[in-house]
């Protein structure tokens, strides 16, 4: 019934099956590849975000270290100073220790903006991610609070004649206080640092 | 019993003058009396504690360019700079830093922070507070006019000399 044309496409039939197969075959193959690549185009990105933090943090807390010390050096220099007179007037205040010596480290917060940006936080952990914000928006409260707390006399470098007692007392207070934050600030980022390099262990960075 | 004391005596004599010279042998001065610096002499001063008494120039030179960060004591070594418009501190640039301008300076010292390659000299505004905060933290090493060095501090030798010696380098 089928003849010669019915004939021929049933000897094709297995041409075609086979032909059928190669193609899912190559498309799933195909498929599979790109995944493959988006996979590792994400690892790539999860890992440079990861070496950003971890330079950015790294440098932060170096800077937040050197104030500290810095900080806890003249708590014990003034107050020797005041003792053998040579803070009486707000201009030997000025001359002996400036203005410059009581601002704030200048942190950086680039690779979080960039990991935003990019995209890259939604590749990392969630404890990973976590730790990240606590130190960002730590570092961002301390900035803020740091320029707020500064007496006025620090930020301006004018001070009315006769309150160098006061000048005195309000410096020792301010760095107080910044040691007390720094040391806050350095656990926060000594957590994030922590958490980093097992990020890294786990993406094989 | 005794047929003569007379040469007990001497022998006593003769010892006794010989202790009394060696006792004021001890007592004299081990050296003499320090030479006026120059005006102009820059010396290098350091905690107490600074497991080091003196440097070569090019030791100098790596401590304050921050390439040694740390004393043999593995304490962390802290730099404190007079800030500009100081003598001693043209010194200092012109010998240790090799002529940098103030902006050189600054550039290079923000590079090194940049780069985590160690923290940059505290700021002292004069050298009063300088030497105050060298005697009040371990590891600290700073410069000020030689004439002005005190108690509280130690004054370390560089290439093997002291301020007001022939050949100083620092002047």
């Amino acid at each position: 019934m089928l003849g010669a044309a019915g004939a021929w496409i049933v000897s094709k039939v297995p041409e075609l099956v086979l032909q059928c197969a190669l193609i899912v075959f190559s498309i799933v193959l195909a498929l599979a590849v790109d995944q493959w690549q988006g996979e590792r185009s994400d690892r790539d990105l999860a890992l440079q975000s990861l070496d950003g933090f971890e330079r950015e943090i790294g440098a932060n807390r170096a800077k937040l270290e050197d104030k500290t010390d810095y900080y806890v050096t003249l708590r014990d220099v003034v107050p020797r100073m005041d003792s053998a007179g040579k803070l009486r007037t707000a201009d030997e205040f000025y001359d002996m220790l400036g203005v410059q010596s009581f601002q704030p480290p200048a942190l950086q917060a680039t690779a979080w903006q960039t990991a935003v940006a990019t995209g890259a936080l939604r590749l990392l952990d969630y404890p990973t991610v976590d730790a990240l914000s606590r130190a960002y928006n730590q570092q961002a409260r301390y900035e803020r609070v740091s320029e707020s707390r500064m007496p006025e006399f620090l930020r301006t470098g004018t001070a009315p004649q006769g309150a160098t007692r006061a000048m005195v007392r309000a410096t020792l207070l301010y760095m107080d206080d910044e040691v007390r934050e720094e040391k806050s600030l350095a656990a926060e980022f000594d957590n994030a640092l922590a958490k980093i390099a097992a990020a890294k262990r786990r993406e094989g960075g | 019993m005794f047929r003569s004391l007379r040469p007990v005596r001497a022998g006593a004599a003769l010892l006794a003058a010989a202790l009394l010279s060696l006792a004021r042998a001890d007592t004299a001065p081990a050296q003499t009396a320090a030479r006026q610096p120059p005006a102009g002499a820059v010396a290098i001063i350091a905690h107490p504690r600074t497991p080091v008494n003196g440097l070569t120039l090019a030791e100098l030179r790596q401590v304050f360019l921050g390439e040694q960060r740390y004393w043999r004591d593995r304490t962390r070594i802290q730099l404190v700079a007079r800030v500009p418009e100081a003598s001693e501190r043209r010194v200092v640039l012109h010998v240790i830093y090799n002529n940098m301008t103030e902006a050189q300076y600054s550039r290079f010292w923000t590079g090194k922070q940049t780069r985590v390659e160690g923290s940059s000299p505290w700021p002292a505004f004069n050298s009063e507070t300088a030497r105050e905060m060298v005697a009040a933290r371990q590891g600290a090493i700073t410069f000020v006019p030689a004439r002005q060095t005190t108690t509280g501090v130690k004054v370390l030798r560089i290439d093997g000399k002291l301020p007001g010696d022939p050949g100083y380098p620092l002047q």
